[in-house]
């Protein structure tokens, strides 16, 4: 992992991501790109003004928030560690603005996104999980009040034999390959004829040829609000990290983990690593 | 972008398994990897339902065929695993569908290593002709597709790299990295489908960021619009840059028309002559 790029917008979280980041960064001798990208929000000034006056009085009055950004890059790398090059886009779609930043990038660094918190408007609701779809690149989702310190001693992975599951574990290899515990999550499925001790028992053997010891943990049943067995899972085993498939809307329908990326999106109370 | 420990070969009954089996070995050496040999092909009950529908004797000899075939597949593999070299195992499927028995074990392997579908061998039918775009697409992971003729002497040497600003592009980099951080030459030609020289010009030297970014020193190529299908004149690129690898992207069926090198998967699969390296 040598290229990371994070995603900054309006909000206050902006600090929690550049420092989850940066941490990162120096953990594994990456360079940090920051990308500012939100829909243009007018809603704050009369439709009657033209479109320079819009832009003139959004730059003065920061109504996007992008010098409100800018200041957090640079007050996060004022006191030393590593550089944080700033990007912006101009008039593209946030989505298709990062997915295309992203294609040469190792890991995004996403938020989570609050629906009642201000500029709410400038991002669609399932705006990590497009990303994630859109780029093919893993993203680590940041809740916005994760707490400043070190994240990724102790891993949940949920596993299910499925390419997205899977795309995240070799994703997360190198934050495995650091942490102190890791854990692999399993639940019985009934589309799958093998049970889960089997799935986990060769998951358990491929961490271990890099170099990641594991404990595996095979479970009953799927509850069928799985999203919150997960995160309980995760809460008991004390993780800071969860590892997981993201699905799209279409592969939710089909497959037990489906509901489950979306489940967990929504309470989302720890870091989530996805990739689809 | 993981590194590769843990290698997925595909075996069959065709000679080409042990060439396969060798640039295996050749790619477990290097990178300290494990190799699993996996034995799958379908069972001749599928291809020849109504034979088996009529008699029961006809049964009997599918089930006869199916046998042989595995012994012939299984004398192959000890023959060419006794030559020097990593320990490959042998595991087999049962009686589930190929591809996606072969899917459901690539979840736990790094790297795949296919053969090119050989449309008029005795032994085409073993497995599905789109086997290996469909493992690729089910199972996410990347595959080394080795080619149906000739002699492979080195694997990832001289590494021609297809770039276009595209998730699958991207996904068959980071899966090369490893390879790449080992090469003695990387050449990597770009392939816009922006052909508006700035932005070409821009991409190539984020192309090179991010190469030098994972220590590797590449060679950048650029090809604009030009005669021929994109597919046949990257193969004819590879022809005369002497290269030993191909890395691309693998596009789905949706993707072909969207993209420059949408179509490029088809036309690779089917006349390459040195060994690609997919992901989709």
């Amino acid at each position: 992992m040598r290229s990371i790029l994070v995603h900054l917008d309006a909000s206050a979280a902006c600090a929690v991501r550049l420092h989850v980041a940066r941490q990162l960064a120096e953990q594994h001798g990456a360079g940090v790109s920051a990308l500012f990208a939100v829909a243009p929000g007018s809603s704050g000034l009369p439709t009657s003004f033209s479109a320079a006056a819009i832009a003139s009085a959004a730059q003065t009055l920061d109504i996007d928030g992008r010098h409100h950004a800018r200041a957090a890059l640079e007050r996060a790398v004022a006191h030393g560690g590593p550089a944080v090059a700033w990007h912006e886009s101009a008039a593209e779609a946030p989505l298709h603005a990062l997915s295309r930043h992203a294609l040469l990038a190792d890991l995004l660094v996403l938020g989570k996104r609050d629906p009642g918190g201000p500029h709410a408007e400038q991002l669609p609701p399932d705006f990590a999980e497009s990303v994630v779809i859109e780029s093919g690149k893993p993203a680590l989702v940041v809740p916005d009040n994760a707490p400043a310190t070190e994240l990724g001693r102790t891993i949940t992975i949920a596993w299910k034999p499925s390419r997205e599951s899977a795309r995240a574990v070799a994703a997360a290899l190198p934050l495995l390959q650091r942490a102190q515990a890791v854990h692999l999550l399993m639940w019985q499925d009934k589309q799958e004829p093998a049970p889960p001790a089997h799935h986990l028992g060769r998951l358990a053997v491929f961490l271990q040829l890099h170099g990641v010891a594991t404990q595996t943990h095979a479970l009953g049943a799927a509850p069928s609000r799985i999203g919150d067995a997960i995160l309980a899972e995760s809460r008991r085993h004390g993780a800071d990290l969860l590892v997981m498939g993201c699905y799209g809307r279409s592969r939710a329908r089909e497959m037990l983990l489906g509901g489950a990326s979306r489940g967990v999106l929504q309470a989302m109370p720890l870091p989530v690593l996805m990739a689809h | 972008m993981s590194p590769i420990k843990s290698i997925l070969l595909h075996l069959d009954a065709s000679p080409r398994s042990a060439v396969r089996l060798g640039v295996a070995r050749q790619l477990a050496q290097r990178h300290q990897a494990t190799i699993a040999g996996l034995f799958g092909v379908t069972s001749n009950f599928v291809e020849m339902p109504f034979a088996v529908a009529e008699s029961a004797e006809a049964g009997a000899i599918v089930l006869k065929l199916d046998a042989e075939r595995r012994e012939r597949a299984l004398a192959l593999f000890k023959q060419a695993a006794q030559a020097e070299g990593p320990a490959v195992s042998w595991s087999e499927l049962g009686t589930e569908p190929v591809i996606w028995g072969f899917t459901q074990q690539a979840l736990y392997a790094d790297l795949l290593v296919l053969g090119q579908h050989e449309p008029d061998a005795v032994t085409a039918r073993d497995v599905p002709a789109d086997f290996v775009e469909s493992v690729l697409l089910s199972s996410g992971k990347p595959a080394l597709v080795v080619p149906y003729a000739g002699e492979v002497k080195t694997v990832g040497e001289n590494i021609l790299v297809a770039w276009s600003p595209s998730r699958e592009s991207a996904r068959a980099l980071g899966a090369a990295l490893p390879l790449l951080q080992k090469a003695q030459q990387v050449h990597v030609v770009t392939w816009s489908d922006d052909t508006s020289a700035p932005q070409a010009a821009s991409e190539r030297r984020q192309v090179e960021q991010y190469l030098a970014a994972h220590d590797v020193k590449a060679t950048l190529h650029w090809y604009g619009d030009g005669p021929g299908n994109p597919g046949d004149r990257l193969l004819s690129l590879t022809a005369d840059l002497g290269n030993d690898l191909l890395v691309m992207g693998c596009y789905g069926h949706s993707r072909a028309r969207e993209l420059v090198l949408g179509g490029a998967t088809r036309t690779v699969l089917k006349s390459m002559t040195l060994p690609v390296l997919m992901a989709h």
